[in-house]
């Protein structure tokens, strides 16, 4: 059995001002190739894991160890090298509205290129280049030049998506990132996910709402409550006991097709 | 791994640093600081009320008006006593002031008793003045707000008008208005009102001349203040300055900013006449030093409200901190940023119309010149420009800060 | 404005942005002409040199036909601004040939634009200036008096009256008609229907969102817009800078020579804080107590005034009926200026009037306030939803049950929120007033300033530092809840 790309070991994260335990002892192991998917109910720890992993926020104890390279203990130019091999996926998709659908994606390079020229908007030719392939990779290159904000949801997150793609990331973290879109949209932003898991190899671990999308991309699911685990395995095995147990007496499942 | 109890986090093992008697301690100073400050405001409310109200009393009767006719040090101690008599069984104003500023009802225990009074007040005339038996109501929760008794019957909302009617009556008398001498000045300013619609167009090229330099110097100052206000913005929002060092740094930065601020250009502008001999670079000066702390404020709000979403997508990505900066943090605030500098070259070029009245340069000067021996012709010329000017300016801005958002 | 003709705003406010950035350079290069020429010959420094009194004509025509030039044959400040391109009505923009020819027809078009507004303007302007001279003539105001009519008989005079009145009816409605003609020819008014200029060429005006992407954009240094915007700055600041004189070697070198004037400001001397100040009459406290209530009175009296004034400011209010947009455009104006005016201006002409002292400042700043509030409050009426309003009118509310059931409640809080706003800055004026002659603690300043004593001058500096912060951030803090 090869060495698992990510470990996390009992990392806890408690927010001093509310006495707020957003995780508790989480332990888990990743494979390379695999498409993790947590669930669970909103407040339950997944954003907060999602970030742990490349320390948007700072876990108060445990380790995560990304290829054997321990992440909570890395700074500066090592956390950096660290993070543009994880790209991430938002909800709210978190691009410059003002900026062009070229300029945000051309963002994903910014952990590789030199600094100087960045700073004044010119990027090596290579990444224009690989700018254009990505944006190819998720159809939108008739919108290269369009603002941000005036492309729709979906278009939206595909662009982040293409973003995250310029970094040709090993891992690829996804915090809810279909929650804002709708059915149709949702199935086509997480089949390029899908594709990029499948094809390229690039281990995925997505944060969704919808246990139906889970069981449909998953390979793998994991649960949390209150911010510990409370299941860990393959989407068959959630059953309406282990459904109750996960989202309350009186969650409903909801079919998303 | 599945967690069987369902207590929530909190009650479990809050690894707060406080124990359970640290805690209380904490939530008893709370009270007792809003019961202090209750105090404070009552006790100031009342012995304005009396300050004023003795001053108008004895500027009537006897033409000169004191404001203490008894020692101050009586009247605070009265005004106290009267404080905390009130607080304690009645809603007081500074019980409704403090409830205003922090958005939270105030609990206590005479409000359950004044509301139990005005319940008896309300219909049931058997029960006047006896206390309601316990058990047979429901007791209202402590936080929950009573009924609400409009101002008119109530202590605080007449005293609150008595105040307004002494303060009206206070700066009625210390401001000697008297609308009778306004009325008795009409003659005069018809005359000089005849005088003023007939502009002298003799001196229209030495106006222009001076408007222009007044327009030159409100747009000088506004360009020079922006790439300094852009500095200092960054070291005075919130949160973008942490740390140890960054603490300091935007405590001096706010409080020098505020402190500029409450000087007005005329001010300064006095004080660098002095420095420099009059002319428009003094005025200049005045309105640089102004706006940079103008700028600095508004642009420092604009970067504490930006939406944090792209700044973490670029930390994500592995971006610098400079990085981030000029991808995600400069792209949103260019336009708020234009607008607020837009809006502060309109209130530049105001300003200049005045500041020279006082030694900096521009048209106020000759305005200052033809008012001084009342040549109300040259007077309505200079006003006429001004007018045009800021007019144009105004609308200019407006326009263009409506494109910008 | 007849309806048969639509003028298109937006190329006009271009074009008359374009044309003012042009005239504001020529104005700079004149500038600059003069000073040159000043610095480098032996002359005194009022001299002028003396361009032929045609050359202003000229410029200003030049510029014009500058600003067409540019509007057509690149991307000009103002096109950029409205957001407008140049295109052959298919989606593509307008080549180099068909530009020139659009530079022709854009130029005798707008040209005839202008002669039409002048004639329209022409006969009104010369009825003003008619009245100008006359009353300046006779120096009672603006009525025309007997003297400039030959004296005569009623008749004759009343003849006379008829006649000239007559006259100007024909010319101004001949001069009406003609202007009327022409803009309906170059401009006409039913939709869909393109202007003569860009019929004249086969082009269209279009937003850049519109015609076909090429590709990459043009960076900002590339395009004539760009690179005009940065000539402008830099010609503006070099101009403003010898205009103001600025000269940071005068800032340094008096800053060693004006050092006994700083140690004097820093140590401030509050001796007259409670103790009356024998030259003055007063102590400083009460001084700042009267500034406080200076602004107080001056901010509730404005509100009283500028309350009503607001919603006849209003176009939501009141241009439903037909004296309507009179009274409106009475009220904006009213606002406009008084806002113009500031109220230091104000104090000494009312002190004046009623004598220097509180009074003329609270009548300064009473004024400023009104005009400054009114113009808050009617912004906010025209901009409340109009969904409660439609609700009480259709359940049959009457015309005062709609503003307070429907108005009112949504704008209470903004005006509050202004309100204290406008005593905030009140207070600041209110501080500086007593400089000109309001009452307050300006007063206290000027005479201090005035006989240099300096220490007290830092003194008063002081506490209005004091007071006004402290104002601002009750003021901000109250706000806040409030909205």
């Amino acid at each position: 059995m090869a060495e698992p790309q990510l470990v996390i070991e009992r990392v806890t994260k408690i927010y001093e001002r509310g006495d707020v335990l957003a995780l508790r002892d989480v332990s888990l192991t990743v494979n390379k190739g695999e498409f993790l998917v947590l669930i669970g109910l909103s407040g339950s720890g997944k954003s907060t894991l999602l970030r742990c992993i490349n320390r948007l926020i700072e876990p108060t104890s445990g380790r995560i160890l990304l290829n054997g390279v321990d992440v909570t203990q890395a700074t500066g130019a090592e956390l950096r090298r660290i993070r543009r091999q994880i790209g991430m996926v938002f909800q709210h998709f978190n691009l410059v509205k003002r900026s062009s659908v070229l300029r945000n994606v051309l963002a994903g390079r910014l952990g590789y290129a030199p600094p100087l020229p960045t700073l004044v908007g010119r990027f090596p030719r290579t990444d224009l280049d690989r700018a254009r392939q990505s944006l190819e990779t998720v159809g939108l290159v008739e919108k290269m030049y369009t603002r941000a904000d005036q492309l729709s949801g979906g278009q939206q997150q595909r662009v982040g998506i293409a973003r995250a793609l310029m970094q040709e990331p090993e891992l690829i973290l996804a915090d809810e990132p279909v929650s804002a879109l709708d059915p149709a949209t949702a199935n086509s932003v997480l089949q390029y996910l899908e594709e990029m898991n499948r094809e390229h190899g690039v281990t995925v671990i997505c944060a969704l709402h919808f246990l139906s999308l889970a069981r449909r991309y998953g390979t793998r699911i994991i649960a949390l409550k209150d911010g510990a685990v409370v299941f860990e395995g393959l989407p068959r095995e959630i059953d309406n006991v282990r459904f109750k147990e996960i989202y309350g007496e009186d969650a409903e499942e909801v079919e998303v097709r | 791994m599945t967690d069987g109890a369902r207590r929530s986090p909190r009650a479990q093992d809050t690894v707060s640093g406080l124990s359970r008697a640290a805690r209380t301690a904490v939530v008893w100073a709370k009270r007792f600081c809003r019961w202090l400050s209750i105090l404070v405001i009552d006790g100031v409310f009342l012995s304005y009320v009396f300050v004023m109200g003795s001053y108008v009393a004895t500027r009537v009767a006897s033409g000169a008006g004191s404001y203490l006719p008894i020692s101050g040090g009586l009247v605070v101690l009265l005004a106290i006593a009267a404080a905390v008599v009130w607080g304690a069984f009645g809603t007081s104003v500074g019980i409704k002031v403090v409830a205003f500023l922090t958005g939270k009802p105030v609990p206590s225990r005479a409000r359950g008793r004044r509301r139990r009074f005005v319940a008896a007040d309300a219909g049931d005339s058997t029960r006047i003045g006896r206390p309601v038996p316990e058990p047979s109501r429901p007791q209202p929760s402590k936080t929950q707000a009573p009924a609400k008794i409009p101002w008119y019957r109530t202590l605080w909302g007449w005293s609150i008008v008595l105040c307004l009617i002494v303060t009206l009556a206070a700066a009625t008398v210390i401001t000697s208005v008297d609308f009778s001498r306004l009325v008795r000045s009409f003659p005069d300013a018809a005359k000089i009102l005849r005088r003023l619609v007939r502009p002298d167009t003799t001196i229209f090229a030495e106006v222009v001349r001076l408007t222009i330099i007044t327009v030159f110097m409100g747009l000088m100052s506004t360009l020079l203040a922006i790439p300094v206000a852009v500095v200092l913005s960054f070291l005075g929002a919130r949160n973008l300055t942490r740390g140890p060092i960054g603490r300091p740094v935007y405590f001096v930065v706010r409080a020098l900013s505020s402190m500029v601020r409450s000087i007005e250009p005329i001010i300064w502008a006095i004080v660098f006449v002095i420095w420099v001999r009059p002319g428009p670079f003094p005025g200049m000066l005045a309105l640089f030093v102004c706006s940079i702390a103008d700028l600095a404020k508004l642009y420092s709000e604009q970067l504490e409200s930006i939406d944090p979403g792209p700044a973490e997508a670029i930390t994500a990505v592995g971006g610098r901190r400079l990085q981030v900066l000029v991808y995600s943090i400069v792209p949103q605030i260019i336009n708020p940023y234009l607008s607020f500098t837009l809006y502060r070259c309109d209130i530049n070029v105001r300003m200049g119309t005045v500041i020279g009245m006082v030694g900096g340069g521009g048209i106020g000067m000759l305005l200052m010149q033809y008012v001084r021996v009342n040549e109300w012709e040259e007077v309505s010329m200079c006003l006429a420009a001004i007018i045009a000017v800021v007019w144009s300016i105004d609308t200019l801005s407006a326009r263009l800060r409506a494109r910008l958002s | 404005m007849s309806r048969r003709f639509r003028l298109p705003k937006d190329r006009l406010a271009a074009l008359a942005a374009d044309w003012d950035l042009l005239i504001l350079l020529s104005y700079c290069v004149y500038y600059l002409v003069n000073y040159w020429y000043r610095a480098t010959h032996f002359v005194k420094p009022s001299y002028q040199v003396p361009f032929p009194g045609y050359a202003y004509g000229l410029t200003v025509a030049a510029t014009f036909f500058l600003a067409v030039l540019w509007e057509n044959l690149g991307t000009s400040i103002g096109w950029k601004g409205v957001g407008l391109v140049l295109s052959d009505g298919n989606g593509h923009p307008l080549g180099l040939a068909r530009r020139v020819g659009h530079v022709a027809t854009d130029f005798v078009s707008w040209a005839v634009t202008l002669l039409a507004a002048a004639l329209v303007l022409a006969p009104p302007a010369g009825l003003a200036t008619l009245f100008y001279g006359l009353a300046s003539r006779t120096g009672i105001g603006l009525l025309p008096s007997a003297p400039f009519w030959p004296l005569g008989p009623w008749y004759a005079v009343l003849g006379q009256t008829v006649g000239l009145v007559a006259a100007l009816s024909v010319v101004s409605a001949g001069c009406w008609w003609v202007a009327r003609a022409l803009c309906r020819w170059l401009w006409p008014g039913r939709k869909g229907q393109t202007p003569w200029v860009d019929r004249a060429v086969g082009s269209a005006v279009c937003r850049p969102a519109d015609l076909e992407s090429l590709g990459r954009p043009r960076r900002w240094w590339q395009t004539s817009w760009g690179l005009m915007t940065l000539l402008l700055v830099a010609v503006a600041v070099y101009v403003g800078a010898l205009t103001t004189q600025f000269s940071l070697g005068t800032l340094i070198r008096r800053a060693s020579s004006t050092g006994y004037f700083w140690r004097r400001l820093v140590s401030p001397d509050f001796q007259y804080f409670t103790a009356p100040d024998p030259d003055l009459g007063d102590t400083l406290l009460n001084g700042i107590i009267q500034t406080i209530f200076m602004s107080l009175m001056a901010t509730l009296l404005g509100v009283l005034l500028a309350f009503p004034l607001s919603f006849l400011g209003a176009r939501n209010m009141v241009t439903k009926s037909r004296w309507g947009w009179g009274v409106y455009t009475l009220v904006r104006a009213f606002f406009n200026v008084g806002r113009s005016i500031e109220p230091f201006v104000m104090a000494v002409f009312f002190g004046v009037l009623v004598g220097y002292g509180a009074f003329a400042g609270v009548l300064a700043l009473f004024v400023h306030t009104i005009a400054a509030l009114g113009k808050l409050y009617s912004e906010q009426i025209e901009s409340i939803d109009p969904g409660p309003v439609e609700a009480i009118t259709a359940s049959g509310g009457s015309r005062v049950q709609v503003l307070r059931f429907g108005v009112m409640p949504q704008i209470i809080p903004p005006f509050l929120a202004f309100t204290l706003y406008r005593w905030d800055i009140n207070v600041r004026m209110a501080t500086i007033i007593g400089i000109v002659g309001g009452g307050g603690i300006g007063r206290f300043f000027n005479y201090y300033k005035n006989e240099l004593l300096y220490e007290k001058v830092g003194a008063v500096i002081i506490i209005i530092t004091v007071v006004v912060w402290a104002m601002d951030y009750i003021s901000g803090r109250v706000r806040e809840r409030i909205t």
